[in-house]
């Protein structure tokens, strides 16, 4: 029940609300992913903006757009809950060597909690500080994207003063929550609770702690604080025992941050002799290069395609969800969680679709989708107006995989292969002498090396070597619960990182565009592209 | 036996569409050889090709990467006939564009291909390049006599950039001299219309689009 003026946008209200809705273009009324459904009572009439993104059905059904629909009365409005598949989705992150620290026998447990604040999702562990054991876990969409599905959305909506505290509150808010739940879950007190460690990237971290966040917006991207000082858990309303302190991991950079940091604890990167590639592939798309004897990062500005976001038929991991295909009698074959009727793809769907569509020829090493179809096994899939490969035409709504979808795809993998080859020029090292290549994020144990290879994202050298290491971000994050001197290497860490500022480096946009196209089938190992694009100088243009 | 003008205005419109630098350069050395006019080689060969790279950029049949290889080709054969442009040919009022990316943003792999496509439709641009103060575009625009001011970015936390643009061309008196064109990732046609921006360009091939009708241009 929420009191609204008439007039109110529903975004609005939801917001006020506390309800979580996503907004992924921030309520510009481009997306069309903010449905909600009026259940009953007296709204505004239908912009232009929903027409041109609801169909005939939906707008007769009384959905709408929350961005862009005001309520003028007493209204029910239903929003769809989508489940998310939690602990499946984020695979439980690898943990490297480490001593525990001893904590005194005191009578009571010694709880501590390691809370994850992902862009889009937020885990906590409950550990027992003696055992090193997880009791509970628990996971929430992180409410701040009501203000915003990206960082950047969220760092403007914060900046504005009328703003200030409403991203901290929310996010505090939804930690102490599923804190709560955690604790219940468990049959455990919040008052045993003797630390709270929080592994987030650099905006997440501030927001959290309320810190002043335009820096992280503009050129040069300066955050506020680094490395923060730890904080009282009260000071952020979460209950604790006396004296609880919140340690947050240091970041590196504006743009990579603790969660980075803590995954590097976790890998144990910096520890090693021979040199690791990290790369995680959450919505902001960071990754580090490098051993004991030097560390490289970047951000990669990947965008939203590996989490469904921005395709066509995207959607986030639940059942439903395509999230993975195989080429099967020369088609694309996906397979959805859950096992039934194809709803829309997640992250690791649209990356085995698109290497599944690049392997069965569909679309070309380009990326633009075949002109020739006759005779081919797929022929009949392949549509236009737009043009589009059907995955799935059963059910209520096409399933489909776009040319747009593919460019988006292209983008996204562009970046991060660009990213890995911008890290290995600024370090000076070859492809071959990366000992092994480290995917972390959401996708836990779901994204397919193979795809990955095959897209091009992971470098044709490093194949035999690419490890899924899961949610590393909260892994690395028990690790400094658990140890004062691991919490120590957090900082030293963070403050050995050269980060790499892609934007900035000559000829970046060469390199970009060539790690654009697909590598070529066949080939066995071989990558090759079309045309080189960074060897040769750019021809000048007539001004 | 030498082939007619028309077929080897094709086809180097053609090299530049297939992306075939090769192709160019031996066309326009063929297109001089024959005697054809190296303006009328550049505009119904050179130009006609990129153009058609715009449309299959439009569709999304072509992305970014073929756009700049096809710029390549088109470059590699322009070396070879721009020293034979004569004076006459050059001179004429092309019409001024004033393009860069707002302050604190340092993307400006949508501006380069929106600067080279206004470029090769025949504008005057004026590149300012990226993380470019509010105040540089306007006092760019009055010295250089542009016509339109594009602004550009990719982030969100610099759009309001655009505004103090707008903002600052009313403060001087100057609106109504400048025609002002926004547009990159996260800029939309309702915040352009907020701002009080005279065009928003969905992509470079638009933008051209755009740019054509706010100056006056025939297509």
């Amino acid at each position: 029940m929420q009191d609204v003026a008439p007039g109110t946008l529903l975004l609005d209200a939801a917001r006020a609300a506390g309800a979580a809705l996503g907004a992924p273009c921030g309520g510009a009324g481009t997306c069309g992913k903010c449905r909600v459904r009026i259940v009953q009572g007296l709204v505004g009439a239908p912009t232009a903006d929903e027409r041109a993104l609801l169909t005939e059905a939906e707008l007769q059904r009384g959905v709408r757009l929350a961005c862009r629909c005001r309520v003028l009365g007493a209204a029910t409005v239903e929003i769809e809950e989508t489940a998310t598949v939690e602990s499946d989705v984020l695979g439980a992150g690898v943990m490297g060597d480490f001593r525990r620290d001893r904590v005194p026998g005191d009578g009571r447990p010694a709880l501590g909690v390691a809370v994850d604040i992902g862009t889009t999702t937020v885990a906590v562990g409950l550990i027992d500080l003696r055992s090193g054991a997880e009791l509970a876990a628990g996971t929430a969409l992180n409410p701040q994207t009501a203000f915003g599905h990206d960082v950047l959305s969220r760092v403007r909506y914060a900046v504005q003063a009328e703003h200030r505290g409403e991203l901290a509150r929310v996010i505090r808010a939804c930690v102490d929550r599923i804190t709560g739940e955690a604790c219940r879950d468990a049959a455990q007190r919040r008052d045993d609770i003797r630390r709270y460690v929080v592994a987030g990237n650099t905006a997440m971290t501030h927001l959290l702690l309320d810190l002043e966040v335009s820096g992280l917006g503009r050129a040069p991207y300066e955050p506020t604080a680094a490395a923060p000082p730890p904080r009282p858990a009260a000071a952020l309303g979460w209950a604790a025992s006396e004296g609880a302190e919140v340690f947050c991991v240091p970041a590196v950079s504006a743009f990579v941050g603790g969660d980075i940091v803590a995954g590097l604890l976790a890998t144990g990167l910096p520890d090693r002799e021979r040199i690791g590639l990290l790369v995680d592939m959450g919505t902001n798309g960071e990754v580090v290069l490098g051993s004991r004897d030097g560390l490289w990062a970047c951000s990669c500005a990947a965008g939203p395609a590996f989490e469904g976001m921005g395709i066509s038929c995207g959607m986030r991991a639940a059942p439903g969800a395509i999230d993975a295909a195989r080429v099967v009698d020369g088609a694309v074959s996906p397979a959805t969680i859950g096992g039934g009727q194809p709803l829309g793809l997640c992250g690791s769907g649209v990356i085995d679709v698109a290497a599944a569509l690049l392997e069965a020829g569909v679309v070309e090493p380009s990326g633009r989708f075949a002109r020739a179809a006759e005779g081919r096994p797929w022929a009949a899939l392949l549509r236009d107006g737009p043009r589009r490969y059907v995955l799935s035409a059963t059910g209520a709504r096409e399933i489909s995989f776009s040319q747009g979808d593919v460019r988006q795809v292209q983008l996204a993998k562009g970046a991060i292969a660009s990213g890995i080859a911008a890290l290995l020029g600024a370090a000076g090292i070859d492809a071959r002498r990366v000992a092994r290549l480290l995917i972390a994020g959401q996708f836990g144990h779901h994204v397919r090396r193979e795809s990955l290879v095959a897209l091009g994202l992971v470098p044709y050298e490093l194949e035999d070597r690419v490890a899924v290491v899961g949610n590393t971000s909260k892994s690395g994050a028990v690790m400094c619960l658990l140890s004062r001197a691991q919490r120590a290497r957090a900082a030293t860490v963070a403050g050995g990182v050269r980060h790499v500022e892609l934007s900035t480096l000559p000829r970046f946009e060469r390199l970009l565009a060539e790690k654009m196209a697909f590598p070529s089938r066949g080939q066995a190992g071989a990558e090759r592209h079309p045309r080189e694009l960074v060897k040769r100088a750019p021809a000048p243009v007539r001004s | 036996m030498t082939r007619s003008h028309e077929d080897i205005l094709t086809d180097l419109a053609g090299a530049v569409v297939e992306m075939d630098d090769e192709r160019a350069g031996e066309l326009a050395h063929e297109a001089l050889a024959a005697g054809l006019d190296a303006y009328e080689a550049i505009q119904q060969g050179l130009v006609a090709g990129m153009e058609r790279a715009g449309e299959l950029f439009e569709s999304q049949e072509y992305f970014v990467p073929e756009l700049l290889l096809c710029s390549d080709a088109m470059g590699v054969a322009l070396e070879i006939l721009e020293p034979h442009l004569s004076v006459a040919a050059t001179a004429g009022e092309r019409v001024g564009v004033v393009i860069g990316v707002v302050e604190g943003d340092t993307h400006d792999i949508g501006k380069n291909l929106v600067a080279m496509m206004l470029s090769v439709a025949g504008f005057e641009v004026h590149d300012l390049g990226r993380d470019v103060p509010i105040a540089a575009f306007v006092d760019r625009a009055v010295e250089t006599g542009a016509r339109l001011i594009c602004l550009s970015t990719l982030m969100t936390t610099t759009l309001d950039g655009m505004g103090d643009v707008v903002r600052l061309l009313h403060e001087r008196g100057l609106r109504d001299r400048f025609r002002v064109l926004v547009g990159g990732g996260p800029v939309t046609r309702a915040f352009a219309g907020h701002i009080g921006a005279d065009g928003y360009g969905v992509n470079a091939s638009h933008a051209v689009e755009v740019a054509r009708e706010l100056a006056g241009v025939p297509a």
